[in-house]
């Protein structure tokens, strides 16, 4: 039965009726109230308390003539982003009675709220009150930061920029960087590195194994960005030579790094003779570490 | 044990979570589109503010809400909403939650985050129609939009009562050998007060605590359902916008002329009403002042459950707890910075609470709580509320008495009478149609004079005491609204 804190909470306040003592009640009820906390009280954040400025309150008035015929346009994102293609799309919140033309500026620089000043500008025609528009931006450049702003206009003479500048970096290959090995080497187990250098983001899966091609592990990683990547593994064999690879892809193209590494020797290892040498040898017996010196 | 209990419970409450939101501004006023048909339009503005956060369990909101005038009148009137969120258009990364009554709208962060939330535009669908109005296109109305920074307090069970020692305190009645026993709150279900087995009880040493008695009905606000307090006190330019919308008798009846007492700074004349100091916390509020607001506004006076669950939340009792929930308190003395700029910091930088005549009147809204403070750090309760022990008083609906008790929990119709009262019938304070007095209205936690045993949480010592005119230099408000 799933204990809500309803129910933990009956639960306590019927053992606070019991006939147990009273002390032993009072603590299985505080116990019971600790336990309530643990499971259902979660922190709202693990951040503090913080505050500014001025207080939390403000307002707005002002004399407005009704169906006059203002004008708001809105950036609403970037959607379906490659690496040489992208398409904006904003929203057309309120164009009242008069017909509104809409514009989208785009380029490799922010031209904030004057047209001359952007590289690009698309003309999207007349467009509806609450119609989301969109439009497709081409030729871009791989790993390239682009800016874009809608811009609307309407025959009562009034104009709107969105609010601020959007911007947007485009997809390129992914990239693994050279270099990265297999740390914290063990018995059984190890560190793989690597580091996704390029991309934007890539769907990474990390594959190991002791034949390079024939990978005996996968891991999918899911959508990374780029930066480090660290994967422990576990289960190798003691004293074994393996490889790893991670390997990314994107809309852009793939990329992998393949990593040789071996594992620890073992010093459990058998042979043919006894272990008595002429110098002073140190054994570890056990796995609570007993060590013995053996002449 | 319970002191090794209640240590543990504070020690890892005292470094959970993070609540915040100030600095809140509204501008770029517009009307939009008008469809003379079915009687609606939309109204249009930008909106920002500072500190917002959103987790799974609460996050802070803007209480949204319209007031227009045509031109020629002198009677502002509360515009009804949608009553249907979709119909309203949220500012970019935010959502707007409708009321079913049409008083407002609540815009929150639209998923989980915290920090400063952009000025981004907002369009909220007002059926003028329900307002009875006709208008035609190329009318003259004044719009003016207000919003209120809230904070969400999540459904679920609470205590009552500290397990400490002060006046009036609530405790579970067990068989009179203990009198510090927390009382759960379960659910909005009825329940009684009394002195039998485990019953909600309180001792009445101060003779303001209550009649030890009653049931407190399903309808009665327990605070176990998930309701929106106001985050601060009803600020001084808070206040004089409202005294700003209203007509000349009730204006008369709402202005406390209290300019240069104890730090207020209202003053002027009907429509023409300043607050010199506008960002600190408004004194000279009586019961039925903050009754008018709280209708006029839309929201509800807080009741006393509501107020220890908006404190403690859901967290075990600290015995003699403040709001922020330890007993680590350090007095407000002067402030750094100018005072009155709206950016003033407390002195010493370590204060989290004003009270013992620290400084003779009130201070900014929010005032303890910096970029980096911590829930005791800033003074803020469980959820992020702000200056709920000290500061002005907070005014509550009791349950210490059968007109406290009578109360249902119901939101201010945005109008007030002709002379400028709440008109709620089940509010306290209610007669013949209007709130005139505050029989039903208490008490709780403490003000700025007071010394430290009445800021705690738990203190009831004048739950019940009613109080009405004149106007008292620690008297303030905070509302609140049940969540949609």
């Amino acid at each position: 039965m799933k204990q809500t804190p309803e129910r933990l909470v009956s639960i306590c306040h019927s053992f606070a009726n019991s006939s147990a003592s009273r002390r032993l009640r009072s603590v299985m009820c505080v116990l019971f109230a600790f336990i309530i906390w643990l499971k259902f009280v979660e922190p709202i954040t693990a951040q503090s308390y913080y505050g500014g400025d001025y207080d939390g309150y403000d307002s707005i008035s002002g004399k407005l003539i009704l169906g006059s015929g203002s004008l708001i346009v809105l950036n609403t994102g970037v959607t379906n982003v490659t690496d040489k293609d992208a398409w904006l799309t904003g929203m057309l919140l309120d164009s009242e009675t008069s017909n509104a033309n809409v514009y989208v500026y785009w380029g490799g620089s922010d031209g904030d709220t004057n047209s001359d000043d952007w590289m690009h500008e698309i003309d999207l025609g007349v467009c509806d009150e609450d119609q989301i528009l969109m439009t497709q931006i081409t030729n871009l450049n791989s790993g390239g930061t682009y800016f874009y702003r809608f811009y609307a206009t309407n025959s009562a003479g009034y104009e709107s920029w969105a609010d601020y500048t959007e911007s947007f970096l485009t997809y390129s290959p992914p990239v693994f960087a050279e270099g990265s090995n297999a740390t914290e080497i063990g018995y059984s187990t190890a560190t793989l590195n690597g580091n996704l250098i390029s991309g934007l983001t890539a769907n990474v899966v990390l594959y190991w194994g002791s034949d390079a091609n024939n990978w005996a592990n996968t891991n999918n990683l899911g959508t990374l960005s780029p930066g480090a990547i660290s994967t422990k593994v576990s289960d190798l064999n003691a004293g074994c030579l393996y490889y790893y690879k991670y390997y990314g892809t994107n809309v852009c193209g793939e990329d992998s790094k393949t990593v040789a590494f071996a594992t620890k020797e073992s010093i459990f290892k058998g042979g043919s003779r006894d272990g008595c040498v002429s110098k002073e040898s140190l054994l570890v017996v056990g796995s609570r570490g007993l060590i013995i010196f053996i002449r | 044990m319970k002191n090794k209990f209640c240590l543990i419970a504070f020690l890892v409450f005292a470094v959970c979570h993070e609540v915040s939101a100030n600095n809140i501004t509204v501008t770029n006023l517009n009307m939009g589109t008008m469809n003379t048909s079915d009687k609606y339009m939309y109204v249009s503005f930008q909106i920002k503010w500072d500190n917002s956060w959103r987790t799974d369990e609460n996050w802070d909101a803007a209480w949204v809400f319209v007031k227009f005038k045509p031109e020629g009148s002198n009677n502002w009137q509360h515009a009804i909403l949608s009553t249907v969120s979709s119909d309203h258009i949220a500012p970019t990364g935010s959502t707007a939650d409708a009321v079913s009554d049409g008083m407002g709208v609540f815009i929150r962060r639209g998923s989980n985050g915290n920090g400063n939330l952009p000025l981004a535009y907002a369009k909220l669908k007002w059926n003028y129609g329900a307002n009875g109005c006709n208008f035609a296109r190329g009318q003259k109305v004044y719009i003016s939009v207000h919003a209120i920074e809230m904070v969400y307090i999540p459904e679920g069970s609470f205590y009552l009562g500290s397990t400490g020692a002060e006046q009036g305190h609530f405790y579970r009645y067990t068989d009179g050998s203990q009198h510090t026993n927390a009382y759960m709150v379960l659910s909005e279900d009825a329940f009684s007060v009394g002195s039998s087995s485990g019953k909600l009880y309180y001792a009445n040493e101060s003779g303001s605590s209550g009649d030890q008695t009653g049931v407190i009905s399903n309808a009665f606000p327990k605070g176990y359902k998930a309701f929106y307090c106001m985050k601060y006190e009803i600020s001084q330019g808070q206040y004089a916008d409202f005294l700003n919308k209203l007509t000349g008798p009730q204006w008369t009846n709402r202005f406390a002329n209290a300019n240069g007492s104890e730090r207020h700074t209202i003053s002027g004349s009907c429509t023409n009403v300043t607050a010199s100091v506008p960002e600190r916390a408004c004194n000279y509020l009586c019961w039925m002042d903050g009754c008018a607001y709280a209708a006029w506004a839309g929201l509800r006076p807080m009741t006393e459950l509501e107020y220890e669950k908006a404190c403690r939340g859901p967290a075990l009792p600290v015995a003699n707890e403040y709001a922020w929930g330890n007993i680590i308190i350090t007095q407000q003395v002067g402030h750094v910075g100018i005072d009155g700029s709206g950016t003033e910091t407390p002195s010493p930088a370590t204060a989290n609470c004003l009270y013992n005549n620290g400084i003779q009147g009130p201070v900014r809204c929010g005032i303890f709580a910096r970029p980096t403070s911590l829930r005791s750090d800033a003074g803020a309760t469980y959820y992020g509320v702000m200056e709920m022990s000290a500061s002005v008083i907070e005014r509550i609906v009791t349950i210490g008495n059968s007109k406290g008790r009578g109360f249902q929990g119901t939101h201010g119709n945005g109008q007030l009478s002709s002379d400028g009262y709440a008109t709620n019938s089940d509010w306290p304070g209610y007669s013949s149609g209007k709130v005139t007095g505050a029989d039903g209205a208490g008490y709780r936690g403490g003000c700025w004079s007071h010394p430290i045993i009445y800021l705690t949480v738990s203190q009831r010592q004048s739950a019940t005491y009613i109080y009405t005119l004149p106007r008292g230099g620690v008297d303030g408000w905070r509302g609140v609204r049940t969540a949609p």
